[in-house]
């Protein structure tokens, strides 16, 4: 097991040093001289010079390389173009709106899906297979984005039940003094449930919108897993043994059908990314996404490296975890890890 | 030839999603098609609407806040969005086929590094990526997010393609080419590649819905063409325009036409899935 998760470890930095390397290329290939840019058409040499050195612009292309992965290491990304803020705290700000964001959407879809997905397996064909088979063609159909317009315009502006924008701590909780970026988390833990139920009303629309994504996969997953696991043997035995169907699903297929829907649920979170910078857009939400837009938008680029690099960096991490748990809940891969 | 391709429309003639996806991808070629019978042209401001106008027998789906006629809109959007997934897939074809064949065909080193080439483009969250190639374009068009939406494509290909072509070239045809002493380029060109066929058809079907669903994600985020442009993704730029003054008009035709298109590619791919491949029948 050991010996699996360090070779894992090991196989993960080389295909991180290849990514940041994918990410510089893009991102010193941007358009336009971000030095002319800042310091106007007729800029001194030496103003030239000292900006051009604090972009990482001077020097052959080896060398800068070098000297970005060195500075990214240290998670130094650079100064934001526009703002001139170190492009790290402004990421540190917002990081804690599209992680809430992302897990609130991942858990309503682990949620919804495997019970959707269990319960058109069990029942191939009646109603709930049917809500099951819509939820995965509109997940893959429909574009994020316009579910979260829909959203806002029915349950936001018609019907006036939910908000659909003010993420801030004035507008969630203004009784509360937030101490962290977590606007959704902080005050769970502060036991002060009167703003975690606002912070929840907020958060509604955009991780419904966000949900669809993986609801999609999950659901099917779950649906087909289920059917592969109901129609081995050992389900037969224990029908056969006189078990109520209720048992047989819920002490033994269960188990073992959810193993490969745990792994997909992990693996959704590249497409759970991609989705929150559209809902992140649609909502106005102060995250990762809105902010990585509007820097492909400027060509901002400390602003657009900052966030591939942390976006990829989670993926990659996130996959390699999912891939350590994999071989940790199921002990036949492990004994094939093994041999 | 011929009597296998009848086969398969048979199935798929007996397949009632398949059916319905080349309904909804007829509808939108046909809009597609007969967009130049539409009451206005897609750039053609009615001067007279200075605020959305509600659809009327004049404006049959009313106009945006710009004087546009929603309605004419749609149908040239159909255009752009059909020629973006089209284009977009056949770029991703053009670089992945290739690339997939001869990794999976030549074997050695050159798959191993092919293989970790496309681990590096797969591990960013292909909107992420897209975003980013994007941004490399100083003058933003179609063309820009035909090239993003292809390159984040070509792993996806050029993965499915060697898996085929792993497959088939273990036959015994194959081998017997080989022992006749045929040269590899013709093998892979002659036999190998045809036989692959099937998959790359079903890919290439749902990759088109998919194509069409991120390019109007990132017409939407404003890395496409200006907004003058009728495209589906930028007229629902608009949104923000209009949705407290509930003129809902200007914003639910063009995520309908979206979803229509992408969930008719998509349900066409699958039932030609199930018709070339008889084993998931």
């Amino acid at each position: 097991m050991l010996v699996y998760v360090v070779r894992r470890l090991l196989l993960a930095v080389p295909l991180l040093i290849a990514v940041s390397f994918l990410v510089f290329v893009i991102v010193s290939s941007f358009p336009g001289d971000p030095c002319r840019e800042q310091l106007g058409q007729h800029p001194t040499p030496e103003a030239m010079q000292a900006c051009r050195q604090s972009l990482n612009l001077d020097g052959p292309f080896l060398e800068r390389y070098v000297r970005y992965l060195e500075r990214a290491v240290h998670l130094d990304f650079g100064h934001n173009i526009r703002t001139e803020e170190p492009v790290r705290d402004e990421i540190l700000k917002k990081l804690p709106a599209t992680v809430e964001l992302s897990l609130v959407a991942l858990l309503l879809a682990f949620t919804i899906g495997t019970w959707v997905g269990m319960r058109s397996a069990m029942r191939p064909g009646t109603w709930i297979d049917v809500v099951g088979q819509i939820l995965t063609l509109g997940g893959i159909s429909i574009p994020v984005f316009w579910l979260g317009m829909m959203l806002i315009s029915l349950f936001g502006v018609k019907l006036g039940w939910l908000p659909f924008s003010g993420w801030t701590p004035s507008e969630v909780g203004p009784d509360l003094d937030y101490r962290t970026d977590f606007l959704l988390l902080e005050p769970l833990f502060r036991l002060r449930f009167d703003v975690f139920l606002s912070a929840l009303r907020h958060i509604a629309l955009p991780a419904i919108a966000l949900c669809t994504i993986p609801l999609a996969t999950i659901t099917r997953m779950t649906r087909s897993s289920f059917l592969e696991e109901l129609g081995k043997d050992y389900v037969t035995t224990a029908r056969a043994k006189g078990l109520p169907e209720r048992r047989v699903v819920g002490r033994h297929v269960k188990r073992n059908a959810l193993i490969p829907v745990i792994t997909i649920t992990g693996l959704q979170l590249g497409t759970l990314l991609s989705g929150a910078v559209l809902t992140e857009t649609v909502f106005s939400w102060p995250g990762l996404g809105t902010y990585l837009v509007r820097g492909a938008d400027e060509t901002n680029y400390p602003v657009v490296m900052g966030c591939m690099l942390l976006f990829v960096t989670t993926f990659v991490i996130v996959n390699l975890i999912v891939d350590v748990l994999y071989h940790w809940v199921d002990p036949r891969i492990r004994a094939e890890g093994a041999r | 030839m011929s009597e296998a391709r009848s086969a398969v429309w048979r199935s798929l003639r007996r397949d009632r999603g398949a059916l319905v996806g080349l309904v909804l991808v007829a509808i939108v070629v046909l809009m597609a098609v007969f967009a130049p019978l539409a009451p206005y042209g897609p750039k053609e401001r009615d001067r007279d609407a200075l605020e959305a106008l509600a659809p009327s027998a004049k404006h049959l789906l009313g106009t945006d806040g710009s004087g546009y006629d929603v309605f004419s809109r749609l149908l040239y959007g159909a255009r752009v969005s059909l020629l973006t997934g089209l284009a977009a897939i056949g770029l991703a074809m053009l670089v992945g086929i290739p690339m997939g064949a001869v990794s999976g065909f030549a074997g050695g080193w050159v798959d191993w590094a092919l293989m970790r080439a496309v681990d590096v483009m797969l591990a960013f969250p292909s909107v992420v990526l897209a975003i980013a190639i994007a941004a490399l374009f100083a003058d933003r068009s179609v063309t820009t997010v035909i090239v993003a939406v292809g390159v984040v494509n070509v792993p996806l290909v050029a993965r499915q393609v060697r898996g085929s072509v792993l497959q088939v070239r273990t036959q015994e045809y194959v081998t017997a080419a080989r022992s006749l002493g045929m040269r590899p380029a013709r093998i892979l060109f002659r036999h190998v590649l045809p036989n692959c066929l099937a998959p790359i058809i079903v890919l290439a079907t749902l990759g088109v819905g998919f194509a069409i669903l991120s390019a109007a994600g990132l017409n939407f985020l404003g890395l496409g063409p200006e907004a003058r442009v009728a495209e589906w993704g930028v007229m629902l730029k608009e949104f923000d325009r209009h949705v407290m003054s509930d003129e809902t008009w200007v914003f639910i035709p063009p995520g309908v036409a979206i979803a229509i298109t992408v969930l008719g590619f998509n349900l066409l791919g699958d039932g030609l899935r199930r018709a070339l491949d008889p084993r998931t029948r």
